[in-house]
Formats: structure tokens, sequence, C-alpha cells
């Protein structure tokens, strides 16, 4: 009686130990990635999409479309009807962006979300969207707890073969991060690749078992949200478009929505942003990004890391520079000078390592309906920036000619305040 | 180097279970293995409080000798005479560190915050004066120093509970249940491990890693339009409520159900908290070794002294101004922000209001019925979740942030 | 027998209703006696019998029906 009972309480638990370990290193998939499954997750901006790396491999190697990353953040989240998604759809292009960010995301958290996702780049074709907003002073890293993602930063670690200055530059960054110091694990195995230690077989082998339970709860569970994008905001978009892929019939429609869209304020600020994003608080908003400053940010060094990246898997990418909305920038008083400024820093980090393919729009923020609201490109916005992602895409990829200045990662390069003169001067 | 958080994941479980399961053969067999124990604990403990927060393992140490001192002290002290005022004076030296940690960051006190706070001060704080209390109403006779460091330091409930009481304790580590009862014990310590699985790592996580930042999000975005409030405090409100419960239910079922492997049979916390009909009822459910801690040393011992005194003659006002007393310390014992007093005082009024109701009820004998019990269970589910939410401190940062 | 009518006759009129009918029953369970009361019945009892009934002594497995409460009176006077 009394071995069974103990039998009774522990057989239980046993099965159920079994039944996990069996569940987590079963070496088998157990879960089908349909091609609808990808499409939808393409435009879910789904934070365990974004986080996880099944659907993202699935996508990346499905046969019968091209997806292509298109990184980016907030502005990926303005799905209208010009979008590069929809266009991409509606004209039956050869490739189909998998929009990777949405508000929040910033360089940091794309290098670790490139991280698993190597074949997707390697040779391959990528869009970078950058936006100024995220080369502010301080609080640079205050999204990156919701972005952050174990995963990644086991396959960051998988994918180190000799420690690089931006693999000692990224353990730094991460070390900084709560998350990181928080956990033994990763703190001990990041602090040596901040030591410019290798890691020793034990790590290397626990970081694979890790993967491995970190991979099946991605697939188990990463599916959870799902998103209907796809077929309340692509599919309307698609039967308005014009027949023709022509860019000034889809020029013209777009200032037609444009306007349509643009009625309730002197900013052409989509109307329902303004109502409720704005309105309320014009009057304290009028001069207030006057001490904003975009040339000072531990973020240049964070794209650094990214434009390794970028070089290490010959990535063929397309960088493109968004405007501010003038007319919303001269309200809120944002120095203008301070903007072009911090966009050259840019530009000259991106020419002298070879990285030339920039469509760079940041004078075009007072053309009619090219901004949908204060920040992110929209209608005629989208237009534009389709006429250097179709060609680029369509052409396919081109061999690159990367050389990385590890300078750049360097506190000089972060805290230079632009002038002509001394951009040209850093070496 | 290794730091082991309180049932913080898995592997803290495996270790555990793996460094109790000589304690329980031993047990299993009516041998309790005392100094195996010890070491265990003493390893656990250490594990606690190492590398990064190693300040908070001496500022332990130092609480602990100043504790075992002065309960000896006044121990002995009791013997001889029984003065009111050297009572008064050793709980408030008993409660002092307590009380200098909850000032020390309103005042920014940063050094006494590094020197004396350690994670779980209040709960060793509790079982400590009771001990004091308990010595000065002579139902605690001697100062045995082994147990009392024993008691203090008992390693499942060290961070956050739950409050055991001496005297009990003492008894079930003092003797080896018998066979039958232990194999009872260790079916309700697989149950409730279980349990504070999907409560804590299913159940609070969902709440709190899915939905709570999305919500949060939303409201302090709307709140910034329309003064500082908006609708999404509703939906806060219940998750945030939703996940003190399950949070910290969970944490207390891991603390009873690793006392239970160990053979001592610590207090229940929670008792379906949410099906309470009235918030005294609320109160007999929920964080009950607490809430029963501040009604025998507080409530009680108050409503005793004011009556015996005969300082008010009226009971009715006796009891609403020991309520008051009773939720504001309980209040304050949470931190010196406004919100906990906030908290602190909603509970005492709505205590008053509540014994004013029973009153009622009781005298003009009102209907009782499925459906009044079904009602007075939403109206207490919901008068708790808006003091939680004004507990969560969230209003806090949409209004002051 | 004088202390049993006694102890009665004190949890009668704290609890407001004649409890000599549930001699055996739980009057926490049942709610008839709260804090407050459970205080005013020690302190009746202890002017009443002179005895020292202290909060600590106050267990409420050994004190919650009307005849443990008699059983431990009649063991504090002995």
């Amino acid at each position: 009686m009394k071995k069974r009972g103990l039998w009774w309480i522990f057989g239980p638990v046993v099965v159920a130990f079994v039944l996990i370990f069996a569940l987590f290193l079963a070496p088998f998939s157990l879960n089908h990635i349909t091609h609808k499954n990808i499409r939808n997750a393409s435009v879910s901006f789904s934070k365990n999409t974004f986080k996880g790396e099944a659907i993202k491999t699935a996508a990346f190697s499905d046969h019968s479309r091209r997806y292509v990353p298109f990184f980016g953040s907030s502005e990926l989240l303005r799905l209208d009807t010009m979008h590069p998604s929809m266009l991409a759809a509606k004209y039956h292009r050869n490739y189909q962006p998998f929009l990777l960010g949405q508000a929040g995301t910033e360089s940091l958290t794309h290098y670790l979300g490139m991280q698993e996702m190597t074949p997707a780049l390697h040779k391959k074709q990528a869009v970078f969207i950058i936006s100024q907003q995220w080369f502010t002073k301080k609080d640079t890293k205050l999204f990156f707890p919701e972005f952050y993602s174990p995963l990644q930063t086991v396959d960051w670690l998988r994918n180190i073969n000799h420690i690089t200055p931006t693999d000692r530059f990224i353990a730094g960054r991460l070390l900084e991060q709560k998350q990181i110091k928080d956990s033994d694990f990763y703190a001990t195995l990041i602090t040596k690749i901040s030591d410019n230690k290798p890691l020793s077989k034990t790590d290397i082998n626990l970081l694979s078992l890790r993967h491995r339970l970190l991979l099946r709860d991605d697939q188990l569970f990463s599916n959870f949200s799902r998103s209907n994008n796809w077929d309340k905001r692509v599919e309307p978009a698609l039967k308005i478009l014009p027949k023709q892929d022509s860019a000034s019939s889809l020029l013209r429609q777009a200032t037609k929505i444009g306007e349509k869209e643009t009625t309730n304020n002197d900013f052409q600020i989509k109307n329902s942003f303004y109502r409720y994003r704005v309105k309320m608080r014009l009057k304290q908003l009028a001069q207030s990004q006057k001490s904003f400053d975009y040339r000072q940010s531990d973020e240049y060094a964070d794209f650094q890391a990214v434009l390794a990246e970028f070089a290490k898997q010959h990535t063929d990418v397309l960088f493109i520079i968004q405007p501010v909305n003038q007319r919303w920038a001269h309200y809120t008083g944002l120095n203008q000078d301070m903007y072009y400024q911090s966009v050259d820093k840019i530009k000259e980090q991106l020419t002298t390592q070879g990285f030339n393919n920039i469509a760079d729009f940041s004078h075009e923020g007072n053309a009619n309906y090219f901004m949908q609201d204060t920040i992110h490109l929209g209608w005629n916005g989208w237009v534009a920036a389709d006429r250097h992602i179709n060609p680029f895409l369509t052409n396919g990829y081109k061999p690159t000619n990367y050389h990385i200045n590890n300078n750049y990662l360097s506190r000089e390069w972060q805290n230079l305040m632009p002038t002509s003169d001394n951009l040209e001067q850093f070496k | 180097m290794l730091n082991l958080q309180p049932y913080a994941d898995p592997k803290y479980f495996i270790i555990l279970l793996v460094a109790l399961l000589p304690l329980a053969i031993g047990l299993y067999f009516g041998k309790r293995l005392n100094w195996y124990e010890v070491v265990v604990s003493v390893i656990f403990i250490f594990l606690m409080f190492d590398g990064h927060k190693y300040h908070e393992g001496f500022a332990l140490i130092g609480y602990i000798i100043w504790q075992w001192l002065l309960v000896w002290a006044y121990t002995l002290y009791r013997k001889k005479n029984n003065h009111a005022m050297v009572f008064y004076g050793a709980v408030v030296l008993g409660i002092l560190p307590l009380v200098l940690v909850k000032i020390a960051p309103g005042a920014h006190w940063t050094h006494v915050t590094s020197l004396l706070g350690f994670l779980g001060i209040s709960y060793l704080t509790f079982r400590s004066v009771a001990m004091i209390m308990e010595t000065r109403d002579g139902a605690i006779k001697d100062f045995n120093p082994w147990l009392f460091l024993r008691f203090m330091l008992f390693m499942p409930t060290i961070s956050s509970g739950p409050i055991d009481r001496y005297r009990r304790f003492i008894k079930d580590i003092t003797t080896v249940p018998d066979r039958t009862k232990y194999i009872s014990m260790l079916e309700k310590a697989v149950w409730y491990f279980f349990l504070g699985f999907l409560y804590k790592f299913i159940i609070s996580h969902i709440l709190v890693d899915e939905l709570l930042p999305q919500i949060t999000n939303f409201a302090l975005q709307d709140a910034h339009l329309h003064n500082g409030w908006t609708w999404w405090l509703i939906p806060y409100m219940y998750t945030w409520g939703l996940d003190l419960f399950f949070d910290f239910a969970g944490y207390s079922l891991f603390a009873v159900a690793t006392s239970y492997v160990m053979g001592i049979e610590l207090p229940m916390n929670f008792n379906k908290p949410f099906l309470s009909k009235n918030l005294k009822d609320f109160w007999n459910r929920w964080h009950m070794s607490l809430s029963f801690w501040f009604r025998d040393y507080i409530f009680m011992r108050l409503v005793f002294l004011i009556m015996k005194k005969k300082w008010i003659k009226n009971r009715v006002t006796v009891s609403n101004i020991a309520y008051i007393v009773n939720m504001l310390i309980m209040g304050c014992w949470h931190g010196l922000h406004w919100y906990y007093i906030a908290y602190g005082l909603f509970q005492g009024v709505g205590m008053v209001i509540n014994d004013a109701w029973l009153r009622y009820k009781k005298k003009h004998n009102f209907p009782h019925n499925k459906f009044t019990e079904a009602l007075a269970i939403v109206i207490t589910f919901n008068v708790v979740m808006v003091s939680f939410l004004l507990f969560s401190g969230f209003l806090d940062t949409l209004w002051f942030k | 027998m004088a202390v049993k009518e006694d102890v009665i006759d004190i949890l009668n009129t704290i609890i407001g209703e004649d409890i000599t009918d549930q001699m055996d029953d739980d009057f926490f369970d049942s709610g008839l006696l709260d804090s407050m009361a459970t205080v005013e019945l020690l302190l009746d009892l202890e002017s009443k019998f002179d005895i020292q009934a202290p909060v600590s002594e106050f267990n409420r497995d050994e004190w919650n029906t009307p005849n443990k409460v008699i059983a431990k009176v009649e063991s504090l006077i002995g």
C-alpha cells in the first residue's frame, strides 16, 4: 500500500518530465508553416515573429516566393495603399517584403535579429530604412527589453568564429542591459567575448542545447499571435491600386488619397493621427522639439555593427533615409541644420565604407503627401521609395565591395559633432 | 558566480529538490537529518545573497545578530521583570532596522539601504517582533538560541513568507511526522508545486509579459491626451490585480510545498480570495499569514489595550479606529509612498464601511440567497481590484511622473 | 457548573443571540465571533473569573466553540 502510495504521487511527475524532455529534444519539427502563414507574418509586426527564428527561416527559404527582409521601425507599420508590401503583391514583382521592425526597433535590436537569419542575408539583398529619431543622445535603448530575444543572443554567440571588434562592442552593449546582467549564463559567456577570450567547448555545447530548447519554444509558441493585416490591410489596397505598374499613375493615385486623408490640419498629417495624437496637445507641442539633437549618439556605433554584419554576409543593401515632415518640424522648432548634419554623418559613415545604395529623402519633407504624419513615410513618399526599391530588388543581387572601418564603433565617432570638415577628416 | 533567486526558474527547482532528497528520504524513514538540513539551508541562503548581492548578505548577518541579541536580552529581562516601557523599547528596537530601510528611499539615504537592506527583511521582522510580544505575554518562556536561528532563517520562506509562528514552527521542527502523515504532505507538496507552476509560470507570465506591456502603453498614450484619465485603466486594473494574486499565490505555494517536503506544515497564504463575500472575508483569505499577523499582533492588541484602559467606551468606535490604524500600518509597511498609504486608508475605511453594513444587515434581517451572495462576491472583487490599482502605483506613474 | 453558565452568559451578550443550541459549532467559521468580539470575550472572562488570558494564549483552534471556551476557562481557573 505504502509503496503504491509513493508511486501514485510521483509517477505522474516522472511521466510529465519524460514527456517534456521528449517534446523539447525531439529532433524533428513539430509545426507546419504554410505559405499563407508566411505571407501573414510578413506584414504582422508580431513581436514573436520578430524575436523568433522559425517563421523567418521558413520565409527566407520559401522557394515559391522571394521574401526580402525590410529592416526599419515605425514607418513600416504605415500599411497604406502605396506601402512596398502592397506594390510588390499587386504587380507580382519578383520579390515580397518581409517587414522586420516596428515602433522602438533600432540598430542594436536589428543587429541581434540578423544573427538568426544569416542565410537570408548571405549574398542576398535587403532594404534598410533609417530614422534620424533613433540617434538621440539619451535613452536610445529604452525599448530594447521589449524586443530582446535570448534565442538571438544564443545565435549571435554561436556565430562567433573569431572575436571581432564588432563582437566585443556588442558584448559591451549587451552587458549594459538588465536582461543580460540578470542571467548568469549569458553574462558569463558575453563577458568572455568582451574580454576577447574564446568560448570553450563546454560553452558551445551548452549553447547548442539552449538553442534547441529556445528554438522549440519558438516553434511551439510563436504562432500564437495571429495577424489579419494581410486580409484587412493588404487585400483592400490591392483592389484600389492602378492596374498598370507605372510611377506616374501611382503618384497620381497617391496624391489623391493623400489629399483626401489630410483634411483636418495644415501639416498634411493623416486625419486620424492628428485627431488622436496631436490635436489635444497642439499648443504644448509648439516649439517642443527645439532641443532635439541627433548628432551625438551611441546609436551611430550600433548602426556600425549592423553595417559590419552586412559586410560580413556580403549583403547587397539599399538604405533609405527618411525625411521629417517639414511643416511639422517648423511648428515644433526642430533645428534644420542639426537634422541635416546628422544625415550627413550617417551618409559619411555609409559611403566611406562602400555602402553606396542610398535613397536619401531627407530633403523631401516638404513635398506634398510625402509623409503620412510627423516622421513617417506615407503615400507619395512610398511611391518615391518604390522608384529605388523596385529596380534595386528586381535587378537582383550585385556583388558587394565593402571595407569596414572599426573606428566607427568608437566613442569618438559617437560623439563627433558633425561639420563637413571633421566628417572628412575622420579616419 | 552562481546566484540562485528562490523559485525563479526551472534550474532552481531541480537543484532544490535534489538537495532536499536525502532529507525527504530521512523523514520517510522517521529520521530528521537536522545537520544536513542546516547545511543545505545555509548554502541556499548563501547562494541567494552572493555575487553582486553580497552587501545584502552582510546586512542579513548583521540583522540576525541584532535580533538574536535583542530577543535573548528581552527574554532574560522578562524572567525577572515586566515593565511596559521595556517591552515597548524592545519592540521599537526590533522594528528599527525595518523602519530605517523603509524611510531610506524617500529620504535618499542610499548608504542606509545598502548597509541594512536585504530581500526579506520585513518578513524576518514579523517573526522576531511576534516572538517579543509572545514572550511578554508569557507564551514563550525560554530563549533557545539554536531554535531561534532555525526559525528566523527557515530557508523556504526567508525572502517573502508565509509568516510562520515560533511556537507552531518549533513543534514541527523538533518532531518527525509519521509515515502516513508525511506521505500525505508529499502528495500536497507535489500538487502545490504544480499549481504554483500554473499560477506563476503560465498565468502570471501571460498577464505580465504578454498583456500588461501593451495595456500600459495604451494607457500611458491615451492618458497623455485626457489629463491623466483613460479607459485603459480598467483593463490595467484587472490585469495587474489578477497578476498580483497569481504571482504571489504561486510563490507562496512553492514555499509551502518546499517546507512540506522538509516536514514542516507551513500555514497557507491564500484561500480563494476572489470568492470573498465581503472585505473582512477577503482579509481572511488574502495573504493570510500577513493579515493574521496584523490581526493578532496589532488589531487585537490595540483593541485590547483601548478597552482595558477604557480610553474609549463605544465598541464600534474602538473597532473603527483599530481597523484604520491596522490597515494604515500595513500600507506603510509596503513602503512610504503615497499610493501604499492611500491603499491602507482605502482598506481601513473599507473595513469600517463593511462592518457598518454587516451590523445593518443583521439588524434589518436582510434577504439572503444565492443571488445576493453572488452579488456580494462581485462587489467585493471589484472593490479589491480598485484598491489594487491604487496599490500598483500606476496612478503615480500616470499622474506624477 | 457556575463557570459554564457564566461563560454562556458572556458569549450570549457578545454574540447577541442564544448559543446554547450550538455548543460545538465553530463560531469563527460561522462568523458569529470576529477579532473584535474575541477581545471583548477575553476581557470579560478576565474580569469575571480573574484569570490571565493574554492575546498570545488565544489559539483559535482551542477557543473556537462554546464548549472549548468553557473547558479552557475551567483549566485556567484550576
